[in-house]
């Protein structure tokens, strides 16, 4: 009986082994779709078409309807996020309307803006739902 | 029975259920192995997909190509294809040029030859489609499809790439 206790002890322990071992594979190997770059994307898109559109300097003079229309034709599964920052610090944010909070991969994009002799900083915020 | 046969028994039995418990869990880690090799191919495959639509769709909406007047030569001179008068900003000449490519040239300097290729162009003011360019792919279940914003004839427009093997 000692002997069938031994190797039957064995036998789970080595199929233990190769199940974590396969665990540890499938979890470290997966492929993963790097979704962070095509986030990066969107959001240089939005900045440059915004600024390209004016609806940042709306945004400075207080109309932000230009940029909601900007998030509002992203992708249904991408969040954007507008912080404007003037010289005195004071924060102006805009959020699309249906995004609350971060969810996943958040990736961001600080830019410099002049507008009426005045210096802001704008910080670009894309996530995915 | 004397105890040396019982001890030499129970070691064979012992033997027995350890050869047939191992050969099983041997051929369930294969089968498990096998299935996730093929899970993570198929992945692969895709991500494959996903990063070169990724690269071709960048290239499309912020570069002007290669010549930089591509849209201006013969299908030979052309080395790569980008649509932007400026980043963001498409150009309607190359927009109208593009059309005119065949789809095995404008897959291969897409980096896509090995993909199929669907473009559209709508504009988000008119709610509309402008432009578009391949066989739509809104049937084929493993399809890549990437927008992109973008500025066209002054007007905010939503670039869309598909792609699919």
């Amino acid at each position: 009986m000692k002997a069938f206790v031994f190797t039957t002890d064995a036998l789970l322990a080595l199929t233990v082994a190769l199940l974590v071992a396969m665990l540890t594979i499938v979890y470290v190997a997966s492929p993963v779709i790097p979704r962070s770059l095509y986030l990066h994307q969107l959001s240089a898109d939005v900045a440059t078409v915004a600024e390209a559109q004016g609806a940042v300097a709306d945004l400075i003079d207080g109309d932000d309807t230009a940029l909601r229309t900007i998030f509002r034709s992203m992708p249904p599964s991408v969040c954007m996020q507008a912080r404007l920052i003037d010289d005195m610090g004071n924060e102006t944010i805009i959020t699309e309307a249906s995004c609350t909070t971060y969810q996943r991969e958040l990736q961001s994009l600080w830019l410099p803006y002049h507008h009426n002799g005045e210096n802001y900083l704008i910080r670009w915020e894309g996530w995915y739902r | 029975m004397s105890l040396a046969d019982k001890k030499g028994q129970a070691w064979m039995s012992d033997f027995l259920v350890m050869v047939i418990l191992l050969f099983g869990i041997v051929f369930l880690f294969i089968f498990l192995w096998g299935q996730y090799t093929h899970t993570a191919s198929i992945r692969l495959s895709y991500n494959r997909m996903w990063v070169a639509a990724s690269q071709a769709g960048d290239a499309l909406v912020t570069t002007a190509g290669f010549p930089p007047s591509w849209e201006n030569l013969d299908n030979d001179s052309i080395h790569s294809i980008g649509l932007a008068a400026a980043p963001n900003v498409l150009s309607v000449q190359k927009l109208e040029r593009l059309s005119q490519l065949n789809q095995t040239l404008l897959q291969s300097r897409l980096g896509l030859s090995d993909y199929t290729v669907h473009i559209t162009l709508r504009s988000v003011n008119q709610n509309e489609t402008v432009y578009e360019l391949g066989n739509n792919l809104s049937s084929t279940l493993n399809r890549v499809t990437l927008t992109r914003l973008v500025l066209y004839n002054q007007s905010l427009s939503v670039f869309t790439l598909e792609v699919s093997e």
